[in-house]
């Protein structure tokens, strides 16, 4: 009998009947076979992922060099993880796991860096070139590849280049204290000579023609966080960013003061616990101190209409890995009085006098990327007209997103404003522009994380001519 | 393809275990088992699986050579030394060249483009044990080729060990195998639980308190003392868990179909001595060493000068095994010194402490050095290895405490307490007494099974899921050596 056994089991190996039993372990096997299935229902498959704003990875087309190094194989395994069934359950349930391993009060999201060292000493206006330091500081992120092309290239070809916020509004890192998160902040001592520089330089360019602003918008940090916290925390502190940068500024710029009176209603909600933007309210208070500069007067929030959009979950948000700790902002925007409409032109071209299509002030849009609702996102060129006003004037407000709720309260000051994002406008230069428009004033609008970008420079310095 | 990957789990695994299941005799099982292999092998080398079929059929070919040279009455030596040259000059062409070449200046970019072949250092081991065990007259040589390419492809082992040696998995690969089921489960879902869990988390800790860029010396410089013995701590643990959880979730595949493979960690950080760490720590690369150099070197039975020396010669391999880089000789070379130090001074001079002080002096002595050990081994570039070794005293002018450090770690406490605690036997302790428990009769102990090879496998399997497919950070620190 042994003998027998022993023969059969060289060729058919029988095990044990007590290892070969499933036992309790078939119920490992029924949840494996469960998600096994569930993971080949290919319908149930998102392609699109609404919370992060992106595509989900696709499967890799087929090719003898992609199988012969791998990188098909590679392509599929992203793909089966990327668009698994049910991510955003998945996804929470292993937020829940993470909120175990201790206490996430005040959670850091990315590497912390120091900022240069804040001069405390500026060169007199009007002398100071970009500073000599040869290398940016690494405060920003990685340039995409298109900058790193453009940075080759010595005789850059810019249409069609596009530099998206969240790449470059700061140095990456998101601090979340309690349901709110924050960009941390740097200093960049060359981009912010090389973005003065600019200022300056647009100034020279337009004299005579028009005024130039400048509004160089701060982080959240800066005005919601104390200082000693944040210097704690190593953010380079904003306010003597901006400090730096304005009084680098010629006279002849308005250096709009984007921290004192934002500070002094910093009790307000002037900027969003999940979104890098400063709401409406708080680009009203920065609009109102250039009306005050400018010698107009301010038009009070009071004679707008509000309308309130929620749930919005900005950028912030998917830094900070969707935490549930964050809460869910709402937008505010204000529509601004009398006969006013908003044009859009993606593809504006060298013929004046073609506003583009035509749109609602402010759009409630599906989701909760609800600050698209202003201008409809990023767009080369907007224009919003005030036909109660007649005098053809014209102001152009050069911006990144955060220019977006900003350019609204323009439109009360003058007939047309032209809202350029100079990141996606490559139809003519901004001297071209105010030429050809007959152009009263040119502001510009940007974040201190994108004008301390190297992309967000280059960009600038291609405008400016 | 790595085990905790959504592809492996839910398409890789359940084909192949179905396809298993449904073949009936072994040599069904087998070529299913070798088909799923190479397919496991060329979804992250498709050409180079054909170096591993190529070395499995070289040493196939010496190992009946030997067999030949036996028959005549001869040993064989020319074929073991002929398999011997093969396997360590593949190894060390596809592994050391561009190390090598750089010691005469910059290599050109030939070598530079050499890639590694996955698992090389594992599949090159197993088959030279192969031809040596043969040569041994341990094992008998394989008549069928393919016998041999399964043995060195397995994909449970063939890319992240435990090294299994021909002479231990012969018997159960070819002749009978007794499958395990419930057990092979729970050490599966065990590792799995260990990798994504544990070992992730603190790794992705590690990396932010830890950084490698060699771009950011002046980041090192300035992290906080605790910053560095924390990230430190992370890393020692990702490390544990990582390659210990690669080899549980082996161990417990193996299991499933009736093959054993040894055990490759008993609870390192647990010893008291740099010897005992590594009896503990990846055991089948330490008993392979044993076995295949020094004792064949002659062990410590030739005096103590030539005991030091074959030590020196163990412990440099040992490093070089683990990368082609001189850090990792280096962390080699620490190691050999602590050995050699506890050999011939240490251990005589703690014999004279009390016991009750010298116990736990030695648990401190041995997680320093460990610890330390492992800042070698992180960083490829010596420099930033010395910037955080000065750090790790203050001695960047590093400040004691900052608020990153402070801020992570209180992010991760209970994480890294966790993970600390699991890094002793307490856990296997406790499901080692479960699993007897529940070996006996009734309702209760029928209750302790569904939880412990039923309901927790499962448990761990869907917590893992969720964190697969929500972290990019999933990486496996050995799957390169």
């Amino acid at each position: 009998m042994d003998q027998d056994q022993n023969n059969r089991s060289a060729e058919t190996a029988r095990p044990s009947r007590k290892g070969r039993r499933l036992g309790p372990s078939a119920l490992f096997f029924l949840v494996l076979a469960a998600v096994t299935a569930l993971a080949w229902c290919l319908p149930l498959r998102p392609t699109v992922s609404v919370k992060e704003k992106r595509e989900l990875e696709k499967l890799p087309d087929f090719s003898l060099s992609s199988l012969a190094d791998g990188s098909c194989f590679q392509q599929i395994g992203l793909w089966f993880s990327d668009t698994f069934p049910g991510r955003d359950l998945w996804i929470r349930v292993d937020q829940s796991i993470k909120r175990l391993h201790g206490s996430d009060d005040v959670v850091i999201y990315g590497r912390v860096e120091a900022g240069d060292e804040i001069p405390p000493t500026v060169p007199s206006p009007g002398t100071q070139t970009v500073s000599a330091t040869p290398e940016p500081t690494p405060v920003q992120p990685e340039t995409t590849p298109e900058q790193t092309e453009a940075q080759e290239d010595p005789e850059p070809v810019w249409g069609g280049k596009i530099l998206e916020d969240e790449d470059l509004v700061s140095a990456g890192t998101v601090i979340q204290i309690g349901d709110s998160a924050f960009d941390y902040t740097g200093f960049s001592r060359y981009y912010c000579d090389s973005y003065a520089a600019n200022i300056n330089r647009a100034a020279a360019l337009l004299q005579g023609k028009c005024r130039v602003s400048s509004v160089f918008v701060l982080h959240a940090a800066t005005l919601l966080l104390p200082r000693e916290f944040r210097e704690e925390m190593g953010c380079s502190p904003e306010e003597d960013v901006l400090n730096y940068v304005n009084q680098q500024l010629e006279d002849a710029v308005i250096g709009v003061d984007t921290y004192t009176p934002l500070l002094e209603h910093n009790g307000e909600y002037i900027y969003f616990r999940t979104d890098h933007h400063w709401t409406a309210l708080g680009a009203w208070y920065a609009y109102a101190d250039w009306a005050e500069k400018a010698g107009l007067e301010p038009v009070g929030l009071e004679e707008y209409r509000e309308v309130v959009l929620e749930p919005f979950l900005g950028s912030l948000y998917y830094k900070a890995n969707q935490s549930d700790r964050l809460r869910a902002d709402s937008v505010h925007a204000f529509v601004p009085p009398g006969d006013v409409h908003l044009y859009i032109n993606d593809n504006p071209g060298d013929t004046p006098g073609r506003p583009g299509t035509e749109y609602e002030l402010i759009t409630d849009v599906k989701g909760t990327d609800k600050y698209i609702t202003f201008l409809l996102g990023d767009h080369a060129m907007c224009t919003l007209v005030n036909n109660d006003i007649t005098d053809g004037s014209a102001c152009v407000i050069v911006k990144n997103s955060n220019g977006n709720p900003f350019c609204y309260y323009f439109t009360q000051h003058y007939q047309y404003v032209y809202v350029l994002d100079y990141r996606k406008y490559f139809s003519r230069s901004l001297t071209d522009f105010v030429d050809c428009y007959d152009v009263d004033d040119v502001i510009f609008c940007l974040s201190a994380g994108q004008a301390q970008s190297r992309g967000g420079s280059e960009l600038l310095t291609h405008i400016i001519r | 393809m790595v085990f905790s990957s959504l592809l492996f789990l839910y398409a890789f695994l359940p084909a192949s275990l179905l396809a298993y299941r449904l073949c009936r005799s072994l040599r069904a099982k087998n070529l299913c088992l070798l088909t799923f292999s190479l397919i496991f092998y060329a979804w992250g080398e498709p050409v180079y699986v054909l170096l591993l079929a190529a070395m499995a059929f070289l040493d196939w070919l010496y190992a009946l050579g030997i067999d030949a040279c036996r028959c005549r009455g001869e040993r064989g030596r020319g074929w073991l030394i002929l398999a011997c040259v093969t396997d360590l000059g593949l190894i060390g062409f596809f592994k050391y060249s561009g190390m090598v070449v750089s010691l005469f200046g910059n290599p050109p970019a030939f070598i530079r483009q050499i890639a590694l072949p996955l698992g090389i250092s594992f599949y090159t081991f197993q088959l030279l044990t192969y031809v040596t065990d043969v040569y041994r007259g341990e094992s008998r040589a394989q008549r069928r080729y393919w016998h041999v390419l399964l043995y060195a492809a397995l994909f449970h082992q063939c890319v992240a060990g435990p090294i299994v040696r021909y002479g231990s998995i012969e018997r159960e690969l070819f002749e009978k195998r007794a499958a395990e089921i419930p057990g092979g489960v729970l050490r599966f879902a065990l590792g799995l639980g260990k990798k994504v869990l544990l070992a992730n988390p603190c790794g992705a800790l590690a990396d932010s308190l830890l950084p490698t860029d060699p771009a950011l010396p002046g980041a090192l410089a300035s992290r906080s003392v605790l910053g560095l013995w924390l990230g430190l701590a992370a890393f020692a643990l990702q490390i544990y868990f990582d390659f210990s959880a690669y080899s549980d979730m082996a161990i417990g595949m193996g299991k499933m179909l009736g093959l054993h493979y040894p055990e490759n960690f008993d609870h390192p950080y647990v010893s008291r001595s740099a010897t005992e760490f590594w009896r503990r720590w990846h055991m089948s690369l330490g008993a392979f060493f044993r076995d295949y150099v020094y004792i064949p070197l002659g062990g410590s039975r030739r005096g103590s000068g030539r005991t030091l020396l074959n030590l020196l010669v163990v412990w440099a391999l040992t490093g070089l095994w683990h990368g082609a880089s001189w850090n990792f000789v280096l962390w080699g070379l620490y190691w050999f010194v602590l050995a050699a130090a506890e050999r011939w001074w240490l251990r005589p001079a703690a014999a004279r402490i009390p016991s009750p002080v010298r116990r736990p002096l030695a648990h401190v002595y041995l997680l320093l050095a460990a610890l330390l050990g492992w800042v070698l081994f992180r960083y490829t570039d010596l420099p930033l290895a010395g910037t955080v070794f000065r750090g790790l005293f203050g001695a960047n002018g590093n400040p004691v405490t900052d608020f990153q450090s402070v801020t992570e770690g209180k992010n991760n406490l209970w994480l890294l307490c966790f993970a600390a605690l699991s890094a002793t036997p307490l856990w296997s302790l406790l499901l080692r007494r479960a699993e007897e428990y529940s070996a006996g009769e009734g309702a209760l102990p029928g209750l302790c099974r569904v939880v412990v090879y039923g309901l927790l496998p499962s448990a761990l399997l869907l917590l893992s899921t969720a964190g697969l497919v929500g972290n990019s950070y999933n990486p496996f620190l050995y799957f390169k050596f």
